[in-house]
């Protein structure tokens, strides 16, 4: 009887407890049906959350972001797990096809620019770098600052790590197919790299031009050019780095464009339509700078404008 | 049976007694279910990995780079990065912890103790993370200008930071232990003629050694797991170091950084699994020897 009782009662509490954490588990808070959910790059999380906060004062509506990185959110985009993908890259031909075949209009919305900086010690004489320098400083064949015409100086590699779109889009734009050098030590915020650059007179970091310019008096930011002996343009320089983003073979050679991606211009006055017409407007045109990020040209905003005037 | 009141107050006395009893069970029970779903999990998500994977390849491999275009999995960079710092970390933690101890249980002046108690433990409630802000942008700056190594986040720094979170834990766990040793074994001991600090050595220790032992091993727990303070204070490089003044990158710092960015179902993500099982094979394994140096003292002891 006294045992029967014991496992009976131990047997529902357990019970209980299961069904308490299986409820918990998968009751992953449902959205209203208004919602929007969007998904991508790391890059642009910090910019993503400014606009969702500011859009959710100003209309109610509510926008769910999650950053797995441009090409995870890609994916959800064209499996229609998200409503818009979010993405520090443009979207491949490949990936395009696959969402026709998912019937989906790919519709691209650029919403900003951004130019990675190269950052050196105050102390390093070395101004200016080609990505062919940058190639090698980063995946460890250049170990010493006078082999790019600097002093007798260890070169000290500081980056982002690999679950920041920065890694990957730097990656992209300066290595290739090269791995980082594994002595690269890896931060996972820009502010960590700021203080490590400043006091080693042998760093070189990236971070996003925001950082750059808010430190800029501590250390160098270095010009860099397309090729060796060309000209070297600083990211401080809004032109060359609009320059570079239009076309890769001119102006600031880290710099890039930043996405949205939406199945067809929105309907008039969706949620969509509202969202997308936030962010290319003046409120999410500013947040774009408070992100350390450049805004649109106004040619671009134009032309973005315009797609979106073609709502139904 | 109900209508007969002595029997039913009985029945409830019984049933309230025997409800206690099952409740406690359930939570002993739940807690156990818990350890042994998470290791399932662990293992179930691992498995895919030693299916593609040579586990020799994978234990004996100097490059981790899960995450380039031609992936490779070798794991001896973060295990050497976890040694490396914990090691150094308990080297200097332990043997200051257990005199720190020792002052505190058995010479401090109640009055100190007082004041000194409360101070460690609440040094022991500091997030990591506060400790891991002031070994990136203090300590670092110390160990720079004393050694001058290359990176200025390096193993030493992680070590030494990670001594700093051990030694409250170590405290505050042993001195109760030291503490509950009953003093009438200090007085037959001084009776006898033996000095305070034989005593202490003789009697005192030897009493509360399990209660020692479960406090380094707790501290030591807490430094191979750390994983804020690691990831500030390290620097995160993924390279193959036996050098303490290079920047290492520790099994669970590799763990926060990388689990973000694997797609789920992909080889990175089991890889990160693998990883995650081996640090639960390292834990496991260092409680288990102290289990045994425990069972193997109190044999000698008694």
């Amino acid at each position: 009887m006294e045992k029967k009782t014991i496992i009976v009662i131990s047997v529902v509490v357990v019970i209980i407890v299961a069904a308490l954490g299986a409820v918990l588990l998968t009751n992953k808070g449902s959205s209203n049906s208004e919602g929007i959910s969007e998904s991508g790059s790391t890059t642009m999380a910090e910019v993503a959350a400014l606009w969702a906060t500011e859009f959710k004062n100003e209309t109610g509506i509510k926008v769910t972001i999650d950053t797995p990185g441009s090409g995870t959110g890609i994916t959800n985009f064209i499996q229609g797990k998200a409503d818009i993908a979010q993405c520090s890259r443009a979207m491949k031909q490949s990936e395009k096809d696959q969402a026709s075949a998912n019937n989906i209009t790919v519709t691209e919305w650029k919403v900003a620019v951004d130019g990675i900086a190269i950052i050196t010690n105050k102390n390093n004489p070395v101004t200016s770098l080609s990505i062919d320098q940058l190639k090698g400083i980063y995946n460890g064949t250049i170990t010493n600052w006078n082999q790019v015409g600097g002093n007798d100086q260890a070169i000290v590699l500081y980056g982002r790590d690999s679950a920041s779109g920065s890694y990957a889009s730097f990656k992209d734009m300066v290595l290739g197919t090269d791995n980082y050098s594994s002595s690269m030590q890896q931060f996972n915020t820009n502010a960590l790299i700021l203080p490590e650059v400043e006091n080693n007179v042998g760093g070189i970091g990236y971070v996003g031009v925001g950082y750059a310019k808010e430190a800029s008096g501590q250390l160098n930011i270095v010009s860099v050019s397309k090729s060796t002996g060309g000209t070297a343009y600083s990211p401080l320089n809004q032109d060359a780095v609009y320059a570079g983003s239009v076309n890769s073979s001119a102006g600031y050679p880290l710099s890039r464009f930043l996405y949205l991606y939406t199945d067809g211009v929105p309907a008039k006055d969706s949620s969509q339509y509202k969202w997308i017409s936030f962010v290319l407007g003046t409120k999410g045109q500013g947040l774009v700078n408070e992100a350390g990020f450049y805004e649109l040209q106004s040619s671009d905003l134009t032309a973005m404008q315009n797609q979106l005037a073609t709502a139904k | 049976m109900a209508f007969k009141k002595k029997k039913s107050k009985l029945s409830v006395d019984a049933l309230r007694e025997n409800g206690a009893r099952a409740l406690l069970f359930a939570c002993a029970f739940v807690s156990l279910i818990t350890l042994g779903l998470v290791f399932i999990f662990l293992l179930g998500n691992a498995i895919p990995f030693f299916q593609a994977n040579d586990l020799w390849a994978f234990l004996t491999g100097k490059v981790w780079s899960p995450f380039s275009d031609y992936p490779l999995y070798g794991v001896l960079p973060l295990l050497m990065g976890t040694i490396l710092v914990s090691l150094v970390a308990a080297i200097i933690a332990i043997p200051i912890g257990i005199g720190c101890t020792v002052y505190l249980s058995e010479i401090a002046d109640p009055k100190v103790k007082r004041i000194l108690k409360p101070v460690i433990e609440v040094l022991a409630g500091v997030p990591s993370v506060v400790y891991g802000l002031f070994a990136a942008l203090v300590l670092s700056n110390w160990i720079f200008d004393i050694f001058h190594p290359v990176a200025r986040l390096n193993a030493l720094n992680g070590a030494l930071i990670l001594s700093v979170m051990m030694i409250p834990i170590l405290v505050s766990v042993a001195e109760e232990a030291m503490n509950s040793v009953p003093g009438s074994l200090r007085e037959a001991s001084l009776a006898l003629g033996a000095t305070k600090w034989e005593t202490i050595r003789m009697v005192v220790i030897p009493a509360s050694l399990p209660g020692i032992v479960a406090a380094v091993v707790l501290s030591v727990g807490r430094a191979v797991g750390e994983t804020m303070a690691v990831i500030m204070a390290t620097g995160s490089a993924t390279q193959f170091t036996i050098s303490i003044l290079d920047s290492v990158r520790p099994i669970t710092a590799a763990l926060a950084i990388d689990v973000p960015e694997s797609v789920a179902g992909s080889m990175q993500y089991y890889s990160l699994f693998a990883v995650g099982l081996l640090l639960f094979v390292i834990t496991f394994s260092i409680n288990l020897l102290a289990d045994f140096v425990l069972a193997r003292y109190k044999e000698a002891y008694n």
